[in-house]
């Protein structure tokens, strides 16, 4: 079975460091990489697809570096760039082709026809590329990173301009290609990646906080999260003082807050709440 | 392949501003060329063939200087360099352009040839060049039908060269305007030397050894340039051709770091 290794991987621009130290180990599965904007997401996805340069640390796939598997290595990988586009002027059938005989790919209008009704593109094949929304560009480019059957398929923010129905379908496509493949997706909203990842690797500065899966996550959470009826705005200061509020809900004649604590709280009438990946985010990521 | 440098070449080729021009350069060339006798008439073919290389040039070097650009401000270098044949992108450019590059310079030959023997009835295709004024001092028997194909052949080598320059310019450009404005010059310096007739700056001996004049093979017929003059264009014009295409492979290959 495949597997993707990554090495003591740090990746620095001038003086900010983008990566740090970034140690984890893939194989078949989605993986989601979950962090707020900055964390670094999109720096260690360009190192994987081989784009940019480790400032140190290594990248193997099956125990071998990537930039000596060189050509064999990128036949095997599948990547949707964050701001993804492509020429205006070509139709989506047209950029499809380039694109499918770019990774030499076998009998290419069946493939291309294929993805075109998996993404959900077949109604606008022929439409030029500059008259899409954005989350049919999205789509398309979607599409152009499954042309070859990816083993590594690598997606950055892809639900970003998805519209709820599209983000559904994508959840489904997705956990199927998972069955097959090393699937990376970054995004910083959770409930994109809470259902179908395998793990979730949790960035922030550049560093990997956790990586686990969601059962996991929620596993670490229980007995940490209270909820509480608050008097006024004034309590709702106090508690943010000392604890990490989740959020704050407010009814018709009252306020409820919802907050993490490590150990029970020395509030009077706090009642415990059952773990959601909202909690798992402020958790990681809030201060 | 094939279906790599088909797209390339609409990448190239099907742009507003690039058709545009190319219609109205056309039709500039059309209006000047042309005479009354067959000998004025293809003398002005030959003759003017070379003062609109400007034009050609500022055509090419539209194509060219936007070819790794337009990959760079769509963000498609990212999706290709993540491909297995990155590198053939590179030579379906070389391809595509050479290709877009001659079809400018022959289609303008046409134009003026098709122009130049419709004012004379069509008459004196065959007509040895050393009886039409321009040529005359080549002393040649080839035909002016024979002159437009070997300038059509020079055109071939000519654009090959001046695609990889351009090329090359433009995969380490973050703008078209710079390979642009290098390209002109590239193009332009032997060709104003020959304007301004600064001979002591570019005696006409140096310019038929300069890839324009390799490129202008009816200005070589004309001056009677020595064989040498066409060996050493040929392989120069190769030779710095495929060394620039080289450095667009490494420059476009490259991972950041
Ligand atoms: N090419 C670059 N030059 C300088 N700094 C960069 C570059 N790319 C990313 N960074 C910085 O590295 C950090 C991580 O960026 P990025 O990987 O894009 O984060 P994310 O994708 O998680 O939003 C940010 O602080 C960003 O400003
Ligand atoms: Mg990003």
């Amino acid at each position: 079975m495949s597997k993707l290794e990554i090495v003591g991987l740090t990746k620095a621009y001038g003086k900010k460091i983008a990566n740090d130290h970034i140690n984890i180990s893939l194989n078949c599965g989605v993986y989601g990489l979950l962090g707020p904007n900055g964390a670094g997401k999109t720096t260690l996805m360009r190192q994987i697809v081989a784009l940019t340069k480790p400032t140190s640390g290594e990248i193997l796939y099956d125990g071998q570096k990537i930039e000596v598997l060189d050509t064999k290595y990128r036949n095997l990988l599948g990547y949707l760039p964050q701001d993804f586009d492509a020429y205006g002027n070509f139709k989506i059938l047209e950029f499809l082709e380039y694109m499918a005989a770019l990774k030499d790919v076998k009998d290419s209008k069946a493939k291309i026809n294929e993805l075109m009704s998996l993404v959900g593109l077949q109604e606008v094949k022929g439409r030029k590329i500059a008259k899409l929304s954005g989350g049919m560009k999205r789509r398309v480019g979607i599409a152009q990173a499954l042309l070859n059957n990816p083993k590594i398929l690598v997606l950055d923010e892809p639900t970003a301009g998805l519209d709820p129905q599209e983000r559904n379908r994508f959840r489904n496509m997705i956990s199927n290609l998972g069955k097959e493949a090393i699937v990376i997706l970054s995004t910083h909203i959770i409930s994109d990646v809470e259902q179908v990842a395998k793990e979730i690797i949790m960035i922030k500065n550049g560093r990997v906080r956790i990586k686990a899966s969601g059962k996991e996550l929620l596993g670490k959470m229980a007995g940490k999260v209270f909820g509480i009826r608050v008097k006024d705005e004034e309590q709702i200061a106090e508690i943010n003082e000392k604890y990490k509020i989740v959020n704050v809900q407010r009814g018709a004649d009252y306020t409820n807050v919802r907050f993490i604590s490590h150990s029970k709280p020395e509030i009077v009438d706090v009642w415990k709440e059952e773990p959601m990946f909202e909690d798992v985010y402020i958790e990681y990521f809030e201060r | 392949m094939n279906k790599l440098v088909r797209l390339e070449l609409k990448k190239a080729i099907v742009r507003k501003g690039v058709l545009i021009t190319w219609g109205v350069v056309l039709f500039l060339v059309c209006m000047i060329a042309g005479g009354t006798t067959v000998s004025d008439s293809y003398s002005s073919v030959f003759q003017k063939i070379y003062l609109v290389s400007p034009l050609m040039g500022i055509l090419m070097f539209m194509i060219f200087s936007e070819a790794y650009i337009m990959e760079y401000k769509y963000r498609t270098d990212d999706s290709i360099k993540t491909t297995k044949k990155q590198k053939e992108v590179v030579i379906a450019k070389s391809i595509a352009n050479t290709i877009a590059a001659s079809l400018i310079c022959i289609s303008i030959l046409a134009a003026m040839m098709i122009r130049a023997a419709s004012a004379v009835d069509f008459q004196g295709l065959d007509t040895p060049i050393k009886e039409i004024w321009f040529l005359e001092n080549s002393g040649s028997n080839i035909t002016v039908l024979e002159m437009a194909g070997i300038q059509s052949l020079t055109f071939i080598i000519g654009s090959f060269l001046f695609a990889q320059i351009g090329l090359f310019l433009s995969s380490t450009s973050k703008s078209a305007v710079k390979p642009f404005l290098l390209g002109g010059i590239v193009m332009g310096i032997p060709f104003l030397g020959n304007i301004y007739g600064v001979s002591q700056v570019f005696p006409l001996k140096f310019l038929l050894y300069t890839p324009l004049y390799g490129m202008f093979s009816s200005q070589l017929i004309r001056y009677g340039a020595p064989t040498s003059a066409y060996v050493f264009d040929g392989i120069f014009s190769i030779t710095i051709g495929y060394l620039f295409y080289r450095f667009t492979i490494r420059s476009f290959t490259r991972r950041r770091g």
